[in-house]
């Protein structure tokens, strides 16, 4: 039957003409002695011409091509447009910023001078005088006028230099200090002129004010930006004037001696032009800075700056007030160091409140502080703690019982335990047979039943009553007339207890029975 | 060669130059003469359509797939590798955008209320009256997809064992007996009919 079916679909196959040229001579063999595949072939044959006859085809679109290409024609279009929507994009952002420029030139101007604004507004902050930097000494300032070095921080590795070309022009650089050594020209310029007290003390103050004069002149801020006054130059000159106008009303002999050529202006001249260096007001500042350099206005408010440097002078001054304070009271609290080869010794050793004794061996470095100020910290209470703790741990001892020996003088038998506030072992020992507290009534059982003596306690409150009593100083076994009432009572509680359950069973069975029945029935 | 060799050789020549004539016009769009695509379509486009017409069973959206059919083949076009014929190709893209419209339409279907009298689609009635071409074709309707689109890409488009098995992505042996259990089936269904079609 298998072989048939098999041969049924291969049929299928061969008049489709799908067989092999082989498969085909073996089939057909078949077919020629088996009338139900020859009746089958007939059958596919006519299905197959069925099929093909009746199936008709679909009527041809005139439109689908029109359609379709209208159709592809759009998409391309749009992938038209992608592809030059770049190009076409930059061609159009060209021609806008054309048109915006020749119809609004300032237009980039604008924006770069913005820029710039902003650019110079970032390195104009937080400027501060030269003061901050480099604290100028008279030295600095004498080499300023007469070297044209000018210190820029207070290492002194960097300095500005001012200089002139050979056609006068006026230049500075700023540079990084060599190994050249100018630090006594002053000094030495000062035992030239041999200046009594009073001519120093002016020089001096023509000195300082100089050195404040040129804070505002160079200015410095922490973007590396360094900005000089135009009036930087004029300065140098009126110093260095100033200073040699002073050394010749001071002792013109020392330095016509010195410098024999230089005098050739007047007191007046001299007078004349620093004064009107030091009015001038010009805002105008090379500023330099570590990706630019550019000139701009900056107004130096030289009065707000003086009510800060005369703020930090009183800080200075109150700071300076409590260091030495400070250093008196360091003065006061000398230490003592005793060197002592004991401990013995050291114990020996005075303990004051100021001393502080320290011990060292071989193996140990021991510091003593006396009277040392412990702050106060509020700990609970751990002394009530621990005796909560400990009078728990006692409670959880075990106890030993052990029933004394039995004789005929019983009735007067009488145990007294004593039990101790802080004993650690609370063992109690009787000395009998008895095995342990459980077995207490049992041993009344046997024992004691000719004996007028009754515990007061039953087994099973044994522990309880124990609890109760055993805490404090008792007699351990007081009233043992009750115990034998007791035992009635329990006994004849026990015997309706027994007769309950006697009742109960009964009627669970009847109660079974019917159960029984009942589910026979139904099955 | 027997008379029947020699008529499968000659039936098969002119296709052969069609093939290579395929390729001619894909390389030529390759290069970018876009204008060979239109004759790809005018010679594909009819078979393309009743490849849809018989697997979707109605004419509703045939069009609509057809263009759906030839767009995607103008897209992907220049990735023609030429590692199998471009009928091939064509039938495949065909069948798998008919079968995700099926996909749709199922999917659909779920969300649309079923109307009473409304024949459900594919599964329409054989009338009494029908002449014999028209209860073949309802028969050959009742069919599921998996062995109906076999059946007529062999009986009506005459395609071979092999191509259909390309074009529907299986195995010969898959192929072969999905069209004897189409045959087996469709004899069932016309038993009722069997002294009709016999006359």
């Amino acid at each position: 039957m298998m072989n048939i079916n098999k041969d049924i679909e291969i049929l299928s196959a061969y008049i489709d003409d799908e067989l092999s040229p082989e498969e085909v001579r073996i089939l057909e063999e078949k077919i020629s002695v088996s009338p139900q595949l020859k009746k089958k072939l007939a059958e596919l044959k006519q299905l197959k011409g069925l099929t093909t006859s009746s199936i008709k085809r679909i009527p041809e679109s005139p439109y689908f091509e029109t359609r379709l290409f209208a159709v592809l024609e759009g998409n391309s279009f749009k992938r038209r447009i992608k592809k030059w929507l770049p190009v076409t994009s930059i061609v159009t952002l060209t021609l806008s910023l054309m048109l915006v420029l020749k119809f609004n030139p300032e237009f980039l101007e604008n924006i770069v001078e913005e820029q710039k604004s902003n650019l110079a507004g970032f390195y104009k902050e937080n400027l501060k005088p030269l003061l901050f930097a480099a604290d100028l000494n008279n030295e600095d300032i004498f080499n300023f006028a007469f070297y044209n070095k000018l210190p820029l921080d207070n290492t002194k590795k960097q300095y500005l230099q001012l200089g002139s070309d050979s056609s006068g022009k006026e230049f500075f650089e700023i540079r990084t200090a060599g190994e050249e050594n100018n630090n006594d020209n002053f000094q030495k310029f000062v035992q030239t002129l041999d200046l009594n007290d009073s001519q120093k003390s002016k020089f001096d103050s023509i000195m300082s004010d100089y050195a404040e004069q040129l804070q505002s002149q160079v200015l410095v801020n922490d973007k590396n930006t360094v900005a000089i006054n135009h009036n930087l130059w004029n300065y140098r000159k009126a110093i260095a004037a100033d200073i040699l106008n002073f050394a010749k009303l001071s002792n013109v002999k020392a330095i016509n001696d010195v410098m024999p050529t230089l005098f050739k202006f007047d007191t007046p001249d001299v007078e004349r032009m620093v004064s009107s260096v030091k009015s001038a007001d010009d805002n105008e500042y090379i500023f330099i800075t570590p990706d630019s350099l550019f000139v701009d206005t900056f107004k130096f408010d030289k009065k707000e700056f003086q009510k800060d440097m005369d703020k930090f002078r009183e800080d200075m001054r109150k700071s300076m007030e409590d260091y030495k304070n400070s250093q008196v009271e360091m003065k006061e609290a000398t230490i003592r160091l005793k060197l002592d080869s004991t401990i013995a010794r050291l114990k020996k050793a005075p303990k004051t409140e100021k001393n502080i004794n320290v011990f060292i061996d071989s193996n140990l470095c021991r510091v003593h502080l006396n009277n040392i100020i412990i702050p106060r910290i509020e700990f609970p209470d751990m002394d009530s703690l621990e005796a909560m703790i400990n009078e728990a741990t006692r409670q959880v001892r075990s106890f030993s019982f052990t029933i004394p020996k039995l004789n005929k003088n019983i009735s007067k038998f009488k145990y007294d335990v004593k039990v101790f506030p802080g004993d650690t072992i609370r063992s109690f020992k009787f000395y009998g047979n008895g095995s342990n507290a459980d077995s207490l009534s049992r041993l009344y059982m046997q024992h004691f039943k000719n004996y007028n003596f009754n515990f007061p306690f039953n087994q099973d409150s044994l522990a309880e009553w124990f609890n109760q009593n055993f805490g404090s100083d008792s007699t351990f076994f007081g009233n043992p007339m009750n115990l034998e009432n007791r035992m009635k009572e329990f006994e004849e509680e026990m015997g309706k207890f027994k007769e309950e359950m006697d009742k109960l069973k009964k009627e669970l069975k009847k109660d079974s029975v019917q159960f029984k029945r009942k589910k026979s029935v139904e099955v | 060669m027997s008379f029947k060799r020699k008529k499968k050789v000659l039936q098969q020549s002119p296709r052969i130059l069609e093939i290579d004539d395929d390729f001619s016009l894909i390389k030529r769009f390759i290069e970018g003469d876009e204008s060979t695509f239109r004759t790809l379509v005018y010679r594909h486009k009819e078979k393309v359509r009743n490849i849809i017409y018989m697997t979707m069973n109605h004419s509703n959206s045939v069009d609509d797939i057809a263009q759906e059919v030839f767009i995607t083949v103008y897209k992907n076009l220049k990735y023609f590798r030429f590692e199998s014929q471009f009928t091939t190709w064509l039938y495949r893209i065909t069948i798998n955008k008919c079968r995700d419209h099926l996909r749709k339409m199922k999917i659909r279907n779920i969300f649309t209320p079923v109307k009473d009298n409304e024949e459900t689609h594919g599964y329409s009635q054989i009338n009494e009256n029908m002449d014999i071409p028209g209860i073949v074709q309802k028969a050959i309707s009742k069919l599921p997809e998996k062995l109906r689109v076999p059946l007529l890409l062999k009986d009506i488009e005459g395609f071979s064992y092999q191509e259909i098995a390309e074009t529907v992505q299986c195995e010969i042996g898959t192929v072969k007996s999905r069209i004897f259990r189409a045959r087996e089936s469709l004899r069932n269904i016309l038993k009722p009919y069997e002294r009709d079609l016999m006359a």
